[in-house]
This record gives structure tokens, C-alpha cells and sequence, in this order.
């Protein structure tokens, strides 16, 4: 059975490490990646994604420091058990100021505030 | 009158696979350039067709004249090495032409993070080959008294023996050393080929069939010709020449089938990163093989640090067929 998917676009403004962190980031999140589940090599995932070796093990890397791997030699990268952490003040205030910029976005495209609640709704319940 | 007609033979068949080049790559690719649907039949790209025919069709006519009426082997040797030096400068003179049409290929890449896919299981018929070389080796070590001591290894168009050796261990078992060296090399660009393509690459599966059966022709091939000549196995012509294609053949129709198969889009390669259309460069991939654009199959990332195993592997299979 695939697994999640993982799509690049190296024409984005958004710098490719950071593209790989982003989306493995949310099947990790989501669950759909559990504790113990091992990730491709690096040389496989850098091959599949056309991208050299040492974007995929900062991406990796990343998120280790993040707490979400188990970078150990010759074992690969292994998703840990990670303990929720509790965000900071200045943490939410940042993410608040994402979420605004995001918004406005969506109400200058039209979208109805109605509509961006249920969105976000829906996006918030169904990561576990 | 033979020779001469076994030359101009090699120099049509030659010229025919060039002439057909630029139709066997996929059709939104002309000369290794990426161009629109429809390129072809525009001015432009029947006008880098036409060019392309031009510049091997007039030399390789009057080279196909000169090899049927003039009396000089050396030329006829030569004339094949030309005529693909020629294809290959007449292909990147295209090319250049056609850069300023050139479309990038969507460049968004994507995979899934599931389970490594595993080697497809035929491919343990590719250690066979190894084994029927070593078999051949133990037969003629088990045989070596009944070896003539001086004995025919090539002979000419009229069957008469051109060519001896003497019952030495380079001379009977050099054969067999060498189609065993070109075996493991065909083997493990076989595995290279694998492991070292995207998983999205829908001729990757092709390709390992192809190189497996060339293997196989190889293995067949130097293995039948010691055992006739040096071990006095009797093997019909046909089945020397034959044999080893037959499974050459399905497995390149196959190929081919594949590769005309509606397909993906290109491979997200660089247009800046080909030169001319047939070489690869890139340190930002970490590819060892690639989608060629001058052909079917893969091309190596030359970028790469183990492209240099596969070129060093090279040059020795190349050193070993002038030494043995």
C-alpha cells in the first residue's frame, strides 16, 4: 500500500528543505506516520525527488531536532514517540500572526469567513 | 566480393538507426530538446529533421558507394566509427538549433514515502549466467588433455581459419574470463540501473529486463565459443548465432513496447543541465541514472562520484578484451 505522498516544487519561493520538513511534517502529525515507522534512505528519497543528498538529511535532520526522529547509523530514520509540547506565549502569538496573513489571503480570494472556519475546523479535528 | 558486401552491409544498418533516432524518443522531445506537442510538424522541426538526414544521409551514400567499389578493407573498418561520429555531431548541431524552443519540463516532483520496492524477483536469472561461464571453465579444466595444443578462434567469411591459439591457460580460458568480467558488469549496471533511478522511471523494470537477457547473450555467447573450439563441442552454426538472441529479442520488443506506452511527463531534469541533448550533469540530483532524452532508457548523472565506478568498470572490460 503508498504512503504518504511528498511533492516538491523547486520553482517555490519556499526553500526546498523546508518544503520536505512542511509535508513530512504533517503525516507525522496526523498520525498517518506512527512511532516506529522507518522513512526511505536518504540517498532513496534524495534519487525519487531529484534533489542532492544533503537537502533530504537537513530535512531529516530537522526534524529529529524536532523530536519527531531517531536518526541513528545504519538503522535509518525512525519515527519516535514525542511528547506534546506546550507552545509558548510569543509561540501562539506567531502562529496567530500566520493564521491572520493566511485568512486575509482566503477573504481577498472570496473565500466566506463561514467557509474559513469550517475549513479550519475541519483541518484542526483531524489531526489527532 | 563478401567482405565488401558484409561492409557496406554494417555501414546501412548503421545509418538506419541513426536515421531513425529522432523518431524513437518520446514525441515531446526532438534532437534531446523538450519541445511542444506538435513540434515536430512545424517549420522549425522539419526543418532540424531534414538537416539531421541531410548531414548523415549524403556522406553515409557516398561512404556505402566507396565501401562496394573500392578495394580497401582499412576503409570499410572505418567507415562504421565515422558514420556514428558524424550521427553524434549532426544530432548536437540539432540540438543547438532547436535550444531557443526549448520548454522547461514541470519541474514539481513527487514520491511516496512507502515501503521500498523490491527487486523485481527474475532478476535472480541474472546470477545463471555467471554460473554457466564458471561451468564452462570447470568443463575445459576437467577436459584439458583432450584440448588440441594449437587450435582456430576466428575464421573468415569463407570459413577458412584466420586466426590460432595455443592450449595455454590464457588462450582457453581468456574467453571465458572475459564474457564472465562483461557479465558482472551487465549484472551490476543491472542492479546500478535499479537502485540508482527514481522509482516513478516506468522503464526501469524494462531496462532490468534488457540488461539481464544481454547478459545472458553474453554469457551464452563466450561460453559456447570456448566449449566449440577448445573443447570440441560440436554446436550448429545457427544455434551459435542465434542462441543468444533469443532472448535478446523478446526482451527488447518489450522495451519498446513500454517505451511507447503513453507516459508521465518528462523527467524533471534541467534543460541547463543537458549537454547537447546526451550528457547529463547535475550535483543537485542525486541520481546515478536518468530518462535520456536522445533514445529509450537511461543515461548516467555524470555529477554523480559513482558514475566514475561505472566508467572505471568500463575501461577495464575495454582493457581486459585487448589483453585477453
Amino acid at each position: 500500500m503508498p504512503g504518504p505522498v511528498l511533492r516538491i516544487d523547486p520553482d517555490s519561493s519556499v526553500p526546498l528543505v523546508r518544503q520536505i520538513v512542511d509535508q513530512l511534517r504533517i503525516p507525522l502529525v496526523e498520525g498517518s506516520l506512527k512511532p516506529g515507522a522507518v522513512l526511505p534512505p536518504v540517498r532513496r528519497l534524495a534519487t525519487d525527488l531529484a534533489v542532492h543528498f544533503n537537502t533530504v538529511a537537513e530535512a531529516y535532520r530537522q526534524l529529529a531536532s524536532e523530536g519527531w526522529l531517531d536518526l541513528r547509523q545504519g538503522r535509518g530514520a525512525t519515527v519516535v514517540e514525542r511528547a506534546s509540547p506546550a507552545p509558548s506565549r510569543r509561540e501562539l502569538s506567531g502562529y496567530r500572526q500566520r493564521l491572520r496573513e493566511l485568512v486575509s489571503q482566503m477573504r481577498a480570494q472570496g473565500v466566506s469567513p463561514a467557509r474559513i472556519a469550517a475549513e479550519l475546523k475541519a483541518i484542526a479535528e483531524g489531526i489527532e | 566480393m563478401t567482405v565488401r558486401l558484409v561492409a557496406a552491409l554494417g555501414q546501412l544498418v548503421t545509418t538506419l538507426v541513426m536515421l531513425a533516432l529522432p523518431h524513437v524518443s518520446r514525441p515531446d522531445l526532438l534532437f534531446g530538446v523538450p519541445v511542444p506537442e506538435g513540434f515536430r510538424s512545424t517549420g522549425a522541426g522539419r526543418s532540424a529533421i531534414r538537416s539531421y538526414r541531410l548531414m548523415i544521409g549524403i556522406p553515409a551514400a557516398l561512404s556505402l558507394l566507396a565501401a562496394l567499389f573500392l578495394p580497401n578493407p582499412a576503409f570499410a573498418g572505418a567507415a562504421v566509427p565515422a558514420l556514428m561520429v558524424l550521427g553524434f555531431a549532426a544530432f548536437v548541431a540539432q540540438n543547438r538549433k532547436l535550444k531557443p524552443f526549448a520548454i522547461q519540463p514541470p519541474q514539481v516532483r513527487q514520491t511516496t514515502l512507502g515501503p521500498p520496492e523490491p527487486l523485481p524477483g527474475f532478476t535472480c536469472l541474472g546470477i545463471l549466467p555467471l554460473l554457466l561461464l564458471a561451468g564452462a571453465a570447470m568443463y575445459l579444466h576437467s577436459h584439458w588433455d583432450q584440448i588440441p595444443a594449437r587450435y582456430p578462434v576466428h575464421f573468415s567469411y569463407d570459413g577458412t581459419p584466420n586466426r590460432w591459439v595455443n592450449r595455454t591457460v590464457r588462450g582457453v580460458y581468456g574467453p571465458l574470463l572475459l564474457g564472465e568480467e562483461l557479465a558482472v558488469f551487465l549484472f551490476g549496471m543491472a542492479l546500478a540501473g535499479w537502485y540508482g533511478s527514481r522509482r516513478s522511471e516506468s522503464m526501469r523494470k524494462p531496462m532490468l529486463v534488457v540488461m539481464i537477457a544481454v547478459e545472458w547473450m553474453i554469457a551464452l555467447l563466450f561460453g559456447a565459443i570456448p566449449l566449440w573450439f577448445a573443447g570440441g563441442i560440436a554446436i550448429p552454426i545457427p544455434a551459435l548465432v542465434l542462441g543468444p538472441l533469443v532472448l535478446l529479442i523478446p526482451a527488447m520488443a518489450y522495451a519498446i513496447r513500454e517505451s511507447n506506452k503513453p507516459r508521465d511527463s518528462l523527467d524533471p531534469t534541467p534543460n541547463e543541465c543537458w549537454k547537447g541533448g546526451i550528457i547529463y550533469y547535475n550535483p543537485n540530483d542525486a541520481a546515478l541514472f536518468v530518462q535520456r532524452r536522445d533514445g529509450i532508457g537511461f543515461t548516467v548523472n555524470m555529477a554523480n562520484r559513482w558514475s566514475w565506478a561505472i566508467y572505471g568498470s568500463l575501461l577495464l572490460v575495454v582493457a581486459s578484451m585487448l589483453v585477453l
